[in-house]
Formats: C-alpha cells, sequence, structure tokens
C-alpha cells in the first residue's frame, strides 16, 4: 500500500469534511518526519516508506479514532462560532465608528457615574455651584406614596422650598424630587419616560406646567406673568442613578407671597398619579 | 512584542474551549451592538409598548405605519397609534438587531384626527386618527404670506407693495384626499395659477411656484378638514388656525 492510498483510507473515516485536509496534512508530516529519521540511520528510500507506514497502523482503526475527536457537531459548532463572533465583532466596530454607537456608550456611562447620595445638601441642585446667590432652605416635605404604573415605581422622597435674597426682597423656589423605578432599562435607556405633561400645583393655587407643555400651548405664549394667559412654568431635569432608577428634579419659582404650604404633582395622562407634599418649616 | 509572540503566549485551547470563547464573545458583542443600538424592539407591537410606557399609557391601538425611506432620512419610518383622545407617533428605523426607536410625540385632539403639515412643505398634509368612517375627505387650507417686491415683482409697477416693499400673497387652495388606510387621508395641494394659465409671469404665479417648492415662504392657516360619508353627507368638520407643521412624521 502506497502512503496516499493509506492516507485517503484513514482521513476518509473523518465525517467532518472541512477538518480533513488538516489532518491529512498533519498525518503526512508525522509520516514523512518518521521516513527521515530512518533514512539517517542508514535505511534505503524504499524499506524507510515501508517501515514507517506500517508504524502508522492500521489506517481504518487510525481514521475512526480521528473520526471520534473530530466529531461534526462539534466542528460545525465551532465554524458557526467563528463566524457569530466575527459578524458580532464587525457589528460593534461599524456601529462604532460609522453610526453613534460610541456617542450612545459614552453618554450612559457618563449618566450612570454620576450618583449623588443626598439631595441638595447646601443649594437647589439648580444653581450653579460656583454662583455667589445665597440661598436657605426654610422648609422641607416628602411623600410616603408610591405609584405603580406601566411597570414603573414613582415616588416624591424629597422636596423643599428654598428662601432668596433677590433686590433686598424675598422670593422663594420650590423643588421636589420624582423617581422612577423601572425594571425594563432598556426601555428607559434613550427616550425614556416624557413628563412634558405632569403639573405642578402649589397652595396659592398656582398651577405649573413645564415649558414643554406650555410652548405647545398657544395661549400660553405670553411671557408676561400679568397677562391674562400667563402660566407658569417649572422646569425639570433627568439624570440615571442606577440601571433601574431615573430622578427627575424639579424646580419652580414661587415668586413672592411667602413659602407655600403645600405642592400637588400630577401626571394627568392614562391612568396618572398625584403626590402631595405638605412642608414642614426648617429651622436655620 | 509581535502578534505572533503574542499568539504563543495564549493558552491554547482545544475545540471545544474555543467554541465556548467564540459564543462568549459573540454575546457580549450582540449585548453591545444592543446598547449602543438604544436596545431596539423585536416588533412594531413592541415599538408601540415603548411608546406607551413613555407616556405612561396602556391599551392602545396600533393604527397603521407609513415609510419615507426614499428621502434619505436617518429614521425614515412612523409608526401612528391612538388612546382614547390621545394620538402617538413615533419613528423608528430597521437595523440589523430589530426597530431603533427614536423620540415620540403625543397629541391630544378631541375629536381624535390630527392634521399636521410636511417638513418644509407648505403644500402636503396628512390627517390621521379616527377617520375609518369617512369614505372621502377634503382639505381647504390658505396659503399666506408676504413677499419682497424687489425678488418676484422688481419691473411689475402695479404691483400692490405696502410702505416696506412687501407684497401679501393669500390663495386658498382645495385638495381631495388620498386614501392611504382606514385611518390615514394625505392632501397634495395643486398649483392653481399654473393649471388656470391665467395668471403666467405675474409675480403670484412666482411666488406660487416658489411655494410648492421646499421652503416654501408661504404659510398654512385657516385649515378646514371635510370628511364625508358615502352618500356625501358631511360627517366631521375640523378647522385648524395653524396646522403643525412635522418634523417627526414621515410620508411619500
Amino acid at each position: 500500500m502506497e502512503w496516499k492510498d493509506w492516507c485517503d483510507r484513514a482521513v476518509g473515516h473523518v465525517r467532518f469534511r472541512p477538518d480533513r485536509k488538516a489532518i491529512e496534512r498533519e498525518l503526512t508530516e508525522h509520516y514523512m518526519d518518521h521516513r527521515q529519521d530512518l533514512r539517517r540511520i542508514g535505511y534505503d528510500p524504499e524499506l524507510a516508506s515501508q517501515r514507517a507506514l506500517r508504524a502508522m497502523g492500521d489506517p481504518d482503526e487510525v481514521g475512526r479514532a480521528l473520526d471520534r475527536a473530530h466529531r461534526p457537531w462539534l466542528g460545525w459548532l465551532w465554524e458557526v462560532s467563528r463566524v457569530l463572533a466575527a459578524l458580532a465583532l464587525a457589528g460593534v466596530l461599524w456601529t462604532a465608528v460609522w453610526g453613534d454607537g460610541a456617542y450612545t456608550v459614552s453618554r450612559d456611562v457618563r449618566s450612570l457615574t454620576a450618583r449623588e447620595t443626598a439631595y441638595e445638601t447646601d443649594r437647589p441642585d439648580f444653581i450653579a455651584p460656583d454662583s455667589d446667590r445665597q440661598f436657605q432652605r426654610v422648609a422641607s416635605a416628602r411623600s410616603g406614596d408610591t405609584a405603580e404604573l406601566c411597570g414603573y415605581t414613582f415616588r416624591v422622597p424629597y422636596g423643599a422650598v428654598w428662601r432668596e435674597q433677590r433686590d433686598g426682597a424675598d422670593v422663594y423656589w420650590l423643588s421636589a424630587v420624582l423617581t422612577a423605578e423601572h425594571p425594563r432599562f432598556w426601555e428607559d435607556w434613550e427616550y425614556g419616560l416624557d413628563l412634558t405633561y405632569l403639573t405642578l400645583t402649589d397652595s396659592t393655587g398656582r398651577e405649573y406646567r413645564t415649558y414643554r407643555a406650555n410652548r405647545e400651548n398657544e395661549d400660553a405664549r405670553q411671557p408676561e406673568e400679568d397677562s391674562p394667559y400667563y402660566i407658569p412654568t417649572f422646569s425639570y431635569g433627568w439624570k440615571r442613578t442606577g440601571l433601574f432608577r431615573t430622578e427627575y428634579s424639579i424646580q419652580a419659582p414661587v415668586w413672592s407671597g411667602g413659602p407655600v404650604d403645600w405642592a400637588e404633582l400630577r401626571y394627568p395622562l392614562g391612568e396618572g398619579f398625584t403626590f402631595r407634599l405638605e412642608f414642614e418649616e426648617v429651622g436655620p | 512584542m509581535n502578534l505572533r509572540n503574542i499568539r504563543h503566549r495564549l493558552p491554547r485551547l482545544n475545540r471545544k474551549q474555543r467554541v465556548v470563547r467564540n459564543l462568549a464573545l459573540a454575546a457580549l458583542c450582540l449585548l453591545l451592538l444592543e446598547w449602543m443600538l438604544a436596545f431596539p424592539a423585536l416588533s412594531r407591537r413592541g415599538l408601540l409598548r415603548r411608546l406607551e410606557h413613555r407616556y405612561l399609557l396602556e391599551g392602545s391601538e396600533l393604527l397603521f405605519t407609513s415609510t419615507a425611506a426614499d428621502y434619505g432620512f436617518d429614521e425614515p419610518h412612523t409608526l401612528y397609534a391612538r388612546n382614547e383622545d390621545l394620538l402617538l407617533t413615533m419613528t423608528y428605523n430597521w437595523t440589523p438587531l430589530g426597530l431603533r426607536p427614536w423620540p415620540g410625540e403625543l397629541r391630544r385632539e378631541e375629536d381624535g384626527v390630527c392634521l399636521v403639515q410636511q417638513q418644509w412643505c407648505a403644500t402636503s398634509y396628512m390627517a390621521f386618527g379616527n377617520l375609518e368612517d369617512a369614505v372621502s375627505a377634503e382639505l381647504t387650507v390658505t396659503l399666506a404670506g408676504r413677499v419682497n417686491k424687489a425678488d418676484y415683482a422688481a419691473e411689475d409697477e402695479d404691483a400692490p407693495a405696502d410702505a416696506n416693499g412687501l407684497l401679501e400673497y393669500r390663495e386658498t387652495y382645495t385638495a381631495r384626499g388620498e386614501r392611504q388606510n382606514p385611518y390615514c387621508f394625505i392632501f397634495r395641494l395643486e398649483e392653481h395659477h399654473a393649471r388656470d394659465g391665467i395668471l403666467d409671469g405675474t409675480w403670484q404665479s412666482m411666488v406660487e411656484m416658489q411655494a410648492f417648492s421646499p421652503f416654501s415662504p408661504l404659510l398654512p392657516e385657516d385649515a378646514v378638514l371635510r370628511l364625508y360619508d358615502g352618500a356625501g353627507q358631511l360627517l366631521h368638520e375640523k378647522t385648524v388656525p395653524h396646522p403643525e407643521e412635522s418634523f417627526r412624521i414621515y410620508w411619500k
């Protein structure tokens, strides 16, 4: 039997065809090494080939052993896993370079690392840390209620009234924090909750709307406070404080007339929710 | 240190271990890709659920979707839904992992019908919402605006310009609705002056020509949408003083 016939017979047992070439190459290298060694110690070429071939053993037995080592399901799984990994890697690179994926990830990481442990320790959140403006917290509140809507759990863990001296007179600011906890973090990832239609009412009867809701309402496009169409505006910002939690900070100006006794946050769409904050004075 | 050296330093893995490594790498990359694409939804229903959750609503009805993919927008498809008197829209685009959502919009209309003007185009309108009962629809809208006389009628001394050299254009157009599906009509205005041929070469025809191209100098006002039943009886009439120009609704 010639080497080529031996090799074909052994490799023919391997059912996972993509591996056959590599196996053939490895067997040939093994056979050639042995043959070279025999030549080196003085065998003539033909005898060296015969001895080396005999040493390779029974081609059917070797072939069956090779087939067991190169099982088709594992071979195909390996091929599929290579293609999958290459495609997924290419997708990531493509999205990072040509899509806005890199921006999305870096923004999300930034927002996740921006977590804080306490609310407004010495000044309202909406005031820049290097501002000279002087504020004093005169009242605070928290609502123990929770509201569950569409899988979100809402709470209002913090509310405060701040006093500021402006041109010799006291003006007041109301601030509150609304938190939303949600199991479906992926839904809240890029374009999460839209609280445009949230309203804030205080004990003076004044109802505030968000800037965007007012902008959509033509009657409220009057900037002057004494206009009959004027609707007070509050602002809100949000930050993600965990994978499953988002915090909305709310600020409303209470221009004059002293601090308010209570405030209500109301979301009017669908089942909606209402949180009432009863303010209690705090000492200086 | 070259790549070959690094490769030799790595532990040699057998085929099973390489399968596990590749699958783990693929899973990690897919997760990263999902994140980069803002976790695309797998179906339009999934998009609608996400839109509902955005506004804390439940029980919305998916009406239809439209596309303007030929225009080359980043997010060329729009989904329309309703929830009682609220109309919801959301634009999205297709990605290999599903439908990537973009910001949604919510409109509150007492009659459940919304009329919007196409972005930058004062001559194309869409009505959508509670339109199942209507067999035909008609839109009347006035295009109005002031233009510089120097641009349109420099040599026409009779053109009635005001003290600031501005000409006032005002023309009312009527268009029949093209039914797209039970919940949607599209209206395309037709040029009056070009069609009638009576004002060819006048400043009005030039302004109108400009109005029918993108970035119209005219704005729509006093739009009246009329819905009719099969017998031609008026079912509903809706007046919209200033039709909203939609930046997030696309149609062809």
